[in-house]
């Protein structure tokens, strides 16, 4: 889904869905456009940012908040929050020691048209542009 | 250390929610009709371990520790060189309850304040600390 208006789409419908759900789980994933890097949430119904799962990738490495979302190097949600306008998260390792990645994304609405997108910043790694949709 | 890391450590260093089984550090704030305490951890990031809000006599715990109160939950809370937000939600993590917003003011005294909001009622608060 390469197009932002496509991935607008998507995440608006996943928001309307998660009104009516109570208790629905669903994946968001936030990606940039050359797959060099994706990071994804495990999301339920309410407002607030709280994931019950996390993975993320940058090429061949791998993290994972569980074995039972598959391999890679142990994360965890050091904070996180998310708003009308905006959703902030900073991943961890598991000690809260260091901090893995920074997301940073902004939100906008016309019509129903929702649209999130920002950056995500891997310390020592580098930074890309991403933008986000549910699979 | 950035300026998050570097209040919430004064922060810690000052204030001390004595009622926690751990020794845990918090935010102290008040405002006309309301009382938001929140116990911190040791952290760079705003990792809450606990709190007692009231506002307008209606009280909210996240534990019998913290005080009494309806039972609330911490849903979301994010610390950067703005200040500090949290929302608590309830047990069944179904909706926001309480929401806390703090902007670092640059007092000493009072190096935080903001609003705590609860439904369609919100108080102006600040917060001691160092």
């Amino acid at each position: 889904m390469g197009y932002p208006i496509l991935r607008g789409l998507a995440v608006g419908l996943a928001l309307c869905a998660s009104v009516t759900a109570t208790h629905a789980t669903e994946w968001m994933y936030c990606g940039d456009t050359e797959a060099v890097v994706e990071v994804g949430f495990l999301l339920g119904s309410v407002d607030a940012f709280m994931p019950s799962a996390i993975t993320m990738r940058h090429q061949t490495m791998h993290w994972t908040s569980g074995e039972a979302y598959g391999e890679g190097a142990p994360v965890t949600m050091g904070q996180g929050f998310s708003d009308a306008r905006t959703l902030q998260v900073d991943l961890f390792d598991e000690g809260l020691s260091e901090r893995i990645a920074e997301l940073r994304l902004s939100r906008a609405e016309e019509g129903d048209t929702v649209v999130l997108a920002g950056t995500l910043r891997i310390p020592g790694q580098g930074v890309w542009a991403v933008a986000c949709d549910p699979s | 250390m950035n300026k998050v890391s570097r209040s919430l450590v004064a922060i810690a260093g000052v204030l001390a929610l004595a009622t926690g089984a751990q020794a845990s550090e918090g935010l102290m704030c008040s405002g006309e009709g309301a009382t938001v305490d929140v116990a911190l951890g040791r952290l760079v990031i705003v990792g809450v371990l606990g709190a007692y809000v009231e506002l307008d006599g209606t009280a909210y715990s996240t534990g019998p520790e913290r005080g009494e109160g309806i039972p609330i939950i911490t849903g979301q809370a994010f610390g950067d060189d703005d200040g500090i937000k949290i929302d608590f939600v309830d047990p069944n993590i179904e909706e926001i309850l309480i929401k806390v917003r703090l902007t670092y003011t640059g007092n000493e005294d009072e190096p935080l304040a903001g609003t705590v909001t609860i439904g369609e009622q919100t108080a102006a608060i600040a917060c001691m600390g160092g």
